[in-house]
């Protein structure tokens, strides 16, 4: 199952996405640096040189890509963990004018596979439409781009 | 680009303003035949009007002292766009994820 993406409420986008390992290995490559690194790669020909996630309450996160003099990233805290079934953390986009979100993360047993339901919530509706329209773009937009072409 | 987008998504922020959208997909109306239906008074419509029309998201034809409003398909498409750009983006991701896993199912 490939990712599905709606708009929840006013400020809330919602991501569901199966994926066909345990609710511990997927909670895992979401919150050791190693891991997360291996598939959080952002578009093709960029590196991702900054990955730190301290996967406690109150714990720091980084991730940071790179390609030559180009870069973007985002921080953020994580607020509650319980593996594997929870994560909640803020990200706030660095070098983007904008406020940051909320993130909360589950993961729960579905047959042999894992259903990851992210819920990103942002501050007002106002945000969440500049997100959509500037935020992720901006700092994606060289991403996308890419990805364009990709699927051409 | 990114700015027009921007006021799109603002302007398609409110209930009453994603009801009038509603209302109009069953084609085009005065202002008049929008505020009965909505509950909403006659300056609420108008200003809710201004503003999707500013954001690109209605067209309003003139004939005579009627303004007639309808859906402008375009500017529909590309908000529809965006959020897709955005899943496939982190659809890309995800498909490495599962890469990942796969990968490490088969060394374990």
């Amino acid at each position: 199952m490939t990712l599905k993406i709606t708009e929840e409420g006013r400020t809330a986008l919602v991501g569901i996405r199966r994926f066909a390992a345990s609710p511990e290995r997927v909670f895992d490559a979401h919150t050791r640096p190693a891991l997360i690194s291996r598939w959080m790669t952002g578009p093709d020909g960029w590196t991702m040189p900054v990955c730190e996630f301290d996967a406690t309450p109150g714990g720091k996160l980084r991730f940071g890509w790179a390609q030559g003099d180009e870069a973007f990233g985002f921080g953020g805290t994580v607020l509650d963990i319980l593996r594997p079934h929870r994560i909640v953390h803020t990200e706030i986009w660095e070098g983007a004018d904008m406020v940051g979100t909320r993130n909360v993360t589950s993961f729960e047993a579905d047959g042999d596979g894992t259903l990851m339901v992210i819920q990103i919530f942002y501050a007002t509706p106002e945000a969440r439409a500049a997100a959509l329209a500037s935020g992720m773009a901006d700092g994606m937009e060289m991403s996308y781009a890419r990805i364009d072409g990709l699927q051409d | 680009m990114n700015k027009e987008i921007a006021t799109t998504f603002a302007a398609l922020s409110d209930p009453a303003r994603l009801a009038i959208l509603d209302a109009l997909t069953r084609g085009e109306a005065d202002a008049t035949a929008l505020v009965d239906p909505l509950g909403l008074t006659q300056p609420t419509v108008s200003h809710h009007l201004k503003v999707l029309e500013r954001a690109g998201l209605i067209e309003r034809r003139r004939i005579g002292t009627r303004r007639p409003c309808r859906l402008s398909p375009d500017r529909l498409a590309e908000v529809t766009g965006w959020l897709e750009q955005l899943r496939a983006a982190m659809e890309r991701n995800y498909t490495r994820l599962d890469n990942m896993l796969q990968q490490e199912e088969d060394t374990t």
